[in-house]
């Protein structure tokens, strides 16, 4: 068993650095590859992502902690559901900022798909954001549930616990490097299958989380499997698409 | 007054703002409940983070209230194409 033990101090430090370096990873990536879009619709999208994950964020990081959040409910201190347990999830902010940019593009009229440039930065900018999650232990509610695996870490409390961030860390790298290895003939798959792949995986590890479950998964998990459902529609409706456009080219030719 | 507006990217200071909320906002699990179970130090960043985030909301609304001035002015950033230029005019290669 590793000591780590708790510091939610630097917290704030390494989402500040994941914030920084996502945007830097996003920039170089921008400069290499190119953008579909102008500058300034780029920075209303990226403005709609931010305020959608920010509400996707800390609803679901409400909704994940749901027997404190009912009880403030129950006894009417709306203003303290600000202040439950549960701050922010990862897969809120990824959910509430795909909505924010759909809105925002269904609104100006974007019909490009323009996810792809941000995969290498949300990969880099959550494995970064993830360190600080793991340093501040059990401030943060990320941690693992108990286990005597050798590789089980210490958050202060003389419990060894799955090191959970770690695991994500692991996942993250080797994401981001397959979906850097292979070419998409089409915009918005890399996006597409980078969020199907961090949603799958996050059912997964979630089952190594003592969190507050609702018929066997926790309100993450479930939201993951909305998620995948939405994603599963939309790569199904992209196929019967595809399927009619190619009798037409068959004819053509 | 318009040209002020018309030099403000309205989108770049809304994103900066939402992620100094964002990261203000405290932990995955709130500063503020961390600070609740003791820690001199996690109660001194509560502190910090609560001041931050109001400080935040509070010019999120005025960025967003001059925002929407700005669109009734019909004050827009003028359109800047992508980043990578398919074609160079500039090229010095072409020059003859």
């Amino acid at each position: 068993m590793f000591p780590v033990g708790s510091h939610p101090v630097w917290h704030p430090v390494f989402e500040t650095l994941a914030y920084a370096a996502g945007y830097a990873v996003f920039r170089r990536a921008r400069d290499k590859r190119g953008d579909i879009i102008a500058e300034s619709q780029r920075w209303t999208i990226i403005a709609a992502a931010a305020v959608g994950a920010l509400l996707g964020s800390r609803t679901l990081g409400i909704a994940e902690q749901w027997p404190t959040a009912i009880a403030a409910i129950r006894s009417g201190r709306f203003l303290g559901l600000l202040f439950t347990p549960g701050g922010k999830t990862i897969v809120g902010g990824l959910l509430g900022g795909w909505i924010g940019v759909e809105v925002i593009k269904h609104a100006c009229g974007i019909r490009s798909r323009t996810g792809d440039l941000f995969v290498l930065p949300l990969c880099v900018g959550i494995a970064v954001g993830r360190i600080g999650c793991f340093v501040a232990g059990l401030a943060d509610d990320t941690f693992g549930k108990p286990t005597s695996l050798p590789w089980a870490v210490d958050f202060g409390d003389g419990i060894g616990r799955h090191p959970t961030q770690l695991y994500e860390i692991l996942f993250l790298a080797l994401l981001a490097f397959a979906l850097s290895r292979f070419s998409f003939s089409v915009n918005g798959w890399r996006f597409r299958l980078f969020l199907a792949a961090y949603l799958a995986w996050r059912i997964l590890v979630d089952f190594v989380k003592p969190q507050p479950l609702v018929a066997g998964m926790n309100m993450i998990q479930w939201a993951c499997a909305s998620g995948l459902a939405a994603l599963a529609v939309l790569f199904l409706n992209d196929l019967r698409k595809s399927r009619r456009k190619a009798p037409t080219h068959a004819a053509i030719a | 007054m318009r040209r002020l507006l018309r030099r403000i990217n309205f989108p770049k200071v809304f994103i900066v703002l939402i992620v100094t909320l964002v990261v203000a906002g405290g932990a995955c699990g709130l500063t503020a409940v961390a600070a609740s179970k003791g820690g001199d130090a996690v109660f001194l960043l509560a502190i910090i983070e609560s001041v931050v985030m109001v400080l935040c909301v509070v010019c999120l609304l005025f960025t967003f209230l001059l925002w929407v001035l700005a669109t009734i002015m019909g004050v827009n950033k003028t359109e800047t194409p992508g980043t990578v230029p398919v074609f160079n005019d500039n090229n010095e290669d072409h020059k003859s």
